[in-house]
């Protein structure tokens, strides 16, 4: 079982400094236990990328772009060749445009299967099973044909910690990749915008003064059953 | 509300007395308005009834009939062109977001378009969130595939200027499965919808790109307001769409969530534990019958006998709840603060005066250590 786990370079929310993006780090934990694992990252040479080997990674290879470049056709080109089971992506890339696009266009030009926001995978035989987190904690259990691209949800298991030792002995392979340029739109500096205020107030309501608790729970009970929290 | 300011100018104005050299001013009860009269004044406040009532902030006299105004929904007959918004409509019913999304879409029709909206609501509710077409979608099952093929089907069939979704976790993995799909740019993640220009966050929210509303366009929660004119037609419309699921999937199984073990700030009913609480074992027993996620006020984190990550507050979790039961909690204007979106409170309290019982929709004044162990048989005796 060939696994690749698409790295991106992340944004310490801090010091804003270049560092492994958390939840790339969390797909190199999901991916651990199924197979042989290999990161991918296509991007400007720095050194954060280097530190993904660090939580658990065995190999990694860095096709090195222009700072701006797409990644997609260099991506592409290479996960064509290589052939693999299964690929895993973080949601969006940080720092950059943060479309959260990429693991869309890439499934669509590998002709594959996508399924966003993992949170535990499992494999049988060419069949890989997977958690999708849902709003309000609920999952969704798939299973599919591999292969295919998966994103990673930030429920899923914590990134294995960071060792040394780990990131000295794993291999980084370095390729020179063609980058397509990006048409950036119009920037200017951010600035915050207050958010529309939710406030919600009860339609109408309902005093009780010293009921017996009987009467208490049954009210409710009955007030929960208008809300269709119970049957 | 303050009175009418007076102008006193004016006042000697209205009294000056034409001709004459110097200037005269009438000083009769008449011009001055100094004298009062106390019988046209009590009938201005007098609500009339049963018993006479007194009415001292304008609102009496004779009542008039409530006149039922008629309901007036716009319609636009010939529309220049369209604007398609696909709300989530989880179970048929608007969210908040996506009220705001047809909002947002409200505001790129407004130069002589009107709303497409492409959900599975019912033409009343899409009507009044401001829809002036409506497609049904009766898509049923788990398929985002095939659902982005009947999308890109519709948006050659109709081509709106505009295609709007949600960003939420189902809307956005929709609007990026077009995009690749069709090949289309997708501007994600607007935070302001005018329609000239439409914004985002990007490079870890340092700088926002800025252009002229592109076509497709996902919209961030809580920052356009939700439509709020007249109701709109929400004609149906016909659309041929492609049937079938894709058969990706060999199965799709729901789970249900373990209440207990939902993060809090994610639970959709919350059963939280404050200072009239002193048996916790039947307070969990019962968070667990009832299917809630246990919550806690700070006096009983502080005091250890909920752990901090179940603390319900402004230091602690500010909730998106549905729902929110309240047992022996008063309300700090903290604590509140942490229940501020949610919709339904229900208060169990001994102080009929404390700031929970006045937030609630159902407020039980009544010893919250009674009432749990009697909710708990309540529910026995229904699930034996």
């Amino acid at each position: 079982m060939k696994i690749t786990v698409l790295l991106s370079r992340g944004i310490h929310p801090v010091s804003g400094r270049a560092c492994p993006a958390t939840l790339d780090a969390q797909a190199i934990s999901l991916a651990l236990g199924l197979g042989v694992v290999e990161g991918l990252h296509a991007g400007a040479a720095e050194a954060a990328i280097a530190d993904y080997l660090g939580h658990g990674l065995p190999a990694l290879t860095h096709l090195v772009l222009p700072e701006t470049a797409d990644p997609l056709p260099a991506l592409t080109g290479h996960l064509r060749a290589a052939r693999q089971d299964l690929i895993l992506a973080g949601r969006q890339s940080q720092g950059g445009e943060e479309t959260g696009l990429l693991p869309y266009r890439l499934a669509q030009a590998l002709d594959l299967p996508m399924v966003a926001d993992a949170v535990g995978l499992a494999i049988e035989g060419d069949v890989l099973t997977v958690d999708q987190a849902l709003p309000r904690g609920a999952r969704r259990r798939l299973r599919l044909k591999l292969p295919c691209l998966v994103t990673v949800h930030p429920a899923a298991p914590p990134p294995l910690p960071f060792a040394l030792g780990q990131r000295r002995r794993g291999r980084l392979a370095r390729l020179e990749a063609e980058g397509m340029p990006v048409v950036p739109l119009e920037e200017v500096p951010y600035r915050p915008r207050p958010k529309l205020m939710v406030a919600a107030q009860a339609a109408e309501r309902r005093l009780m003064l010293h009921p017996s608790p009987a009467e208490a729970a049954t009210a409710i009970l009955d007030h929960l059953r208008g809300l269709g929290l119970r049957r | 509300m303050t009175g009418k300011r007076r102008d006193p100018r004016a006042e000697r104005d209205a009294r000056r007395v034409a001709g004459g050299e110097r200037p005269r001013f009438a000083l009769t009860p008449a011009a001055t308005g100094l004298r009062r009269d106390p019988r046209a004044e009590r009938d201005r406040v007098t609500v009339a009834g049963e018993r006479r009532r007194l009415v001292r902030d304008g609102a009496g006299g004779a009542a008039p009939a409530p006149v039922a105004a008629p309901v007036v929904r716009v319609v636009v007959e010939e529309p220049a062109f369209l604007v398609l918004a696909v709300p989530e409509a989880v179970r048929g019913a608007l969210s908040a977001h996506d009220r705001q999304l047809l909002g947002a879409a409200r505001l790129l029709a407004e130069a002589g378009g009107a709303v497409a909206v492409f959900a599975g609501v019912d033409g009343p509710a899409a009507g009044a969130a401001g829809a002036d077409r409506l497609i049904a979608d009766d898509l049923t099952g788990y398929d985002p595939e095939a659902r982005a093929a009947r999308l890109a089907a519709l948006a050659a069939q109709l081509s709106p200027r505009h295609i709007l979704l949600p960003e939420t976790a189902s809307g956005g993995d929709l609007a990026r499965r077009l995009a690749a799909l069709t090949g289309e740019t997708l501007f994600a993640g607007a935070e302001r919808v005018t329609a000239d220009l439409v914004t985002r966050p990007a490079r870890a929210r340092r700088v926002e790109q800025r252009c002229r509303p592109p076509r497709l366009i996902t919209l961030a929660a809580d920052r356009v307001p939700a439509y709020g004119g007249p109701p709109r037609e929400a004609r149906p419309l016909a659309a041929t769409l492609p049937a079938g699921g894709t058969g990706r999937f060999l199965s799709v199984e729901e789970i249900a969530p373990d209440p207990a073990a939902v993060p809090l700030g994610e639970a959709g009913f919350v059963v939280a534990a404050g200072n009239g609480v002193r048996d916790f074992a039947t307070f969990r027993a019962l968070a667990a019958a009832l299917g809630a996620t246990p919550g806690a006020s700070r006096a009983v984190c502080d005091a250890g006998a909920m752990p901090r990550a179940a603390q319900v507050g402004a230091s602690g979790t500010v909730l998106r709840a549905d729902c929110y039961l309240a047992f022996g909690i008063s309300g700090a204007p903290q604590h509140l603060a942490g229940i501020a979106a949610t919709e339904q409170v229900i208060a169990v309290n001994t102080d009929l005066h404390a700031a929970m019982i006045e937030r609630a929709g159902l407020a039980i004044v009544a010893d919250a250590q009674a009432v749990m162990p009697a909710l708990l048989a309540a529910l026995k005796r229904e699930k034996p």
